[in-house]
């Protein structure tokens, strides 16, 4: 199907590749379809486009490409809205937050993960009770630019 | 705003569908259950307010301000299969 995105105008994706956010992201609660668009190959971050609005998506990327550790875990009750029968079949996304004209600021959510069940699709943003996580972490130590390790 | 008061163990009921019980209270801290129907949200405040502007901000970057970020980083061989089995791919790039 076409969808619009103000990033990338029409793009035609597969409709297989939506999610459905059965806990919506926070501050977006009238919106739950949402597609993981590739702006190139390879690329370290990518799109969250919100099918309803073209306006909207949010950079994402994981914490591994960055080294930091992360774990926490899923209550039961998330686990069974999202039907999720095996953690290999879940994808941990990372919203970040990308500064304008100052890249080396950017930063990426660690206390509010994007969780995705690969299988069916269902996702959702979990709020973890763990105050170990920042919903500002920054990806760079300094203003040289050296990767936070 | 309504204010209650409420003894350890007591309830209140918010519509029909959502039940609050004072399970514990201390001195300066009270815990609190809450049942309520699976499409009801509950987060503690100042992290539903920190996520909510995080993610509010988040939506402001442009392609040019993700590719200036991409360009700080090393070109990397990590990829996540299971990300790039669910993501949609541009054809053809119009902001290129």
């Amino acid at each position: 199907m076409i969808i619009q995105s103000s990033r990338f105008g029409e793009v035609n994706i597969d409709e297989n590749l939506i999610f459905d956010f059965v806990i919506p992201i926070i501050g977006y609660e009238h919106l739950s379809k949402y597609v993981i668009i590739e702006p190139k190959k390879d690329s370290l971050f990518n799109w969250l486009q919100s099918i309803e609005d073209p306006d909207l998506a949010f950079p994402v990327t994981l914490a591994s490409y960055f080294n930091i550790e992360y774990s926490f875990d899923i209550d039961e009750e998330y686990e069974n809205l999202l039907n999720i029968k095996s953690a290999n079949d879940l994808l941990i996304l990372n919203i970040a937050k990308i500064p304008a004209g100052q890249p080396k600021k950017s930063t990426i959510n660690l206390l509010g993960p994007i969780i995705i069940n690969t299988l069916n699709k269902k996702a959702m943003q979990l709020v973890l009770s763990s105050q170990d996580y920042s919903a500002s972490y920054p990806l760079f130590q300094n203003e040289d630019g050296e990767v936070t390790e | 705003m309504l204010i209650l008061t409420r003894k350890c163990g007591q309830k209140l009921i918010i519509a029909d569908n959502i039940e609050l019980t004072v399970v514990e209270c201390s001195r300066d801290q009270v815990k609190i259950g809450i049942e309520a129907p699976k499409d009801i949200f509950v987060y503690r405040e100042e992290i539903y307010r920190q996520i909510r502007e995080a993610n509010k901000n988040s939506n402001i970057a442009s392609n040019r301000t993700m590719d200036a970020l991409q360009n700080l980083l090393e070109p990397s061989q990590k990829t996540d299969k299971k990300l790039n089995s669910i993501s949609a791919k541009i054809s053809k790039n119009k902001n290129s």
